[in-house]
């Protein structure tokens, strides 16, 4: 049996042969979801709104995107590739709360990301270190996603000055498109390493094909969101 | 995931229902005020009419029969010879033309009054305003925030000294603009007067025309105080009075 090898996609071990099972499916969708990353940043750079709160989102998909093709082309080139995703659950959870404080029309908490950046680091030399999968901090960017998504929603609901339709809201569809993600990734992350095997296995054991999945939701949920974005 | 997609599902439709709530309520809120505006418009045009009635009864009745005298008066002058007969038909004529004067003044004096219980303070001093901006030789506008309403004399002496400030400022001030702003809170009262004109020595004797002694008197009946600011760029008079339900 060939020795596996962790890549890109975590908890999918890599084994020296490939076969043209469900598992290649699941590569191709997991392949898709990483350069899909990028594009909501192209389609924001059509819009004509370039201030906040889209230009934080604009840039962390400019990051994440980035981040995510190199982990993919890493992947296939068998290079060890795990510490980006430390790097990244960092850089998500301070996006997204950026943005949503920008959406409220609220400054951020210095020290609220001061000491995410803390936790997270301490995470990464102690406790999930830097070459295994930072799961825990992955989780709890997705319960943070939940909760300023579920907030915004609330906050819209019960906003008076409402009128339109929701479907034409960028914020919304993008808060859509991040919670399916989160609740999604969640799953996965809760749930992979008790439920799902790591590997690329069968589809109800294939962990990482609802976290691919729900990546590509909100993927297109944001450049939908962005492309309304392109009259205003 | 699904969950979440189902849960989105189920927020996208509450608050399609909320709004469509919302529109129904606007809708009928809309519908209720149409048809109350209508009802007023109705009253206001009703009022109108009576008024218009009343106005040339009095016109036919009061006025017109001494007119009509009048001019028998007038005509008998012409064909008598008798000086004597002459001069007690001018005392006569002479005595009409007061009667007919007092009648047309009360008359004016009625129609200010009905304006102003009838529509109200604020509507009087508003129709004034545009009936002098309407004439082009004076720009009027008028501000005000009446928190309750005046008594009927304490506004009728208000609108007298608006009147008397505004016929100052015509005659006298070569002013494009006046602005007039009355504030009722409580039971306080202030008038605000001011106009871009030449403005004069409010200071000098030689100064207090009839037009402002009508004002200090005013003042004084409504026992409020007046205070006048003049210069060459323009004139400001203010009137404060004390609480309004002690006269």
């Amino acid at each position: 049996m060939s020795q596996s090898v962790r890549f890109n996609v975590p908890g999918i071990v890599m084994s020296g042969w490939q076969d043209f099972t469900f598992s290649s499916i699941a590569y191709r969708v997991s392949d898709i979801s990483d350069i899909a990353e990028i594009l909501p940043f192209f389609f924001w750079l059509r819009s004509k709104d370039r201030r906040e709160p889209f230009l934080i989102l604009a840039m962390y998909f400019l990051s994440s995107g980035t981040l995510s093709l190199y982990g993919l082309l890493t992947a296939k080139a068998f290079i060890y590739n795990m510490h980006l995703y430390h790097i990244w659950a960092v850089i998500q959870a301070i996006c997204i709360y950026m943005f949503y404080r920008s959406l409220w029309g609220k400054t951020f908490n210095f020290w609220f990301v001061l000491s995410v950046f803390v936790v997270y680091l301490s995470s990464s030399l102690w406790f999930q270190k830097i070459d295994s999968m930072n799961s825990l901090c992955w989780t709890v960017n997705t319960i943070l996603i939940i909760y300023l998504g579920t907030t915004h929603f609330y906050k819209l609901y019960h906003d008076d000055s409402i009128t339109g339709a929701l479907a034409k809201r960028p914020d919304f569809i993008i808060t859509a498109g991040w919670l399916v993600y989160a609740a999604g990734s969640l799953f996965t992350y809760l749930m992979g390493r008790d439920i799902l095997v790591e590997k690329a296995e069968g589809f109800f054991r294939n962990a990482w094909m609802f976290q691919s999945v729900s990546n590509i939701i909100k993927t297109g949920a944001s450049c939908y969101a962005f492309w309304l974005l392109r009259g205003k | 995931m699904v969950t979440m997609m189902m849960t989105i599902i189920i927020f996208v439709l509450r608050f399609q229902k909320k709004l469509a709530d919302r529109n129904k309520a606007y809708h009928a809120i809309e519908k209720m005020m149409n048809k109350q505006e209508l009802q007023s418009a109705y009253a206001i045009l009703e009022g109108q009419e009576a008024e218009r009635k009343r106005i040339a009864s009095e016109l036919h009745d009061n006025i017109g029969g001494l007119i009509a005298t009048l001019k028998i008066y007038s005509d008998l002058t012409v064909t008598k010879e008798d000086p004597m007969e002459i001069a007690r038909l001018n005392e006569k004529i002479n005595g009409l033309t007061e009667d007919l004067g007092q009648e047309v003044r009360k008359l004016s004096h009625e129609l200010d009054l009905r304006t102003l219980s009838g529509f109200g303070f604020k509507v009087a001093v508003q129709q004034l305003a545009e009936a002098i901006t309407s004439s082009g030789k004076l720009t009027v506008a008028s501000v005000f925030e009446l928190s309750n309403t005046m008594e009927d004399h304490v506004a009728l002496n208000l609108y007298r000294i608006i009147q008397e400030l505004l016929t100052n400022t015509l005659k006298h001030a070569q002013a494009t603009k006046a602005r007039i702003e009355i504030v009722v809170v409580g039971r306080e009262i202030t008038l605000i007067y001011d106009d871009d004109g030449k403005g004069f020595d409010a200071r000098s004797n030689s100064n207090q025309g009839m037009g402002l002694n009508n004002i200090r008197a005013r003042t004084e009946i409504i026992d409020a105080k007046l205070t006048i600011d003049s210069s060459p760029r323009g004139s400001t008079f203010i009137i404060e009075s004390e609480p309004n339900d002690r006269h």
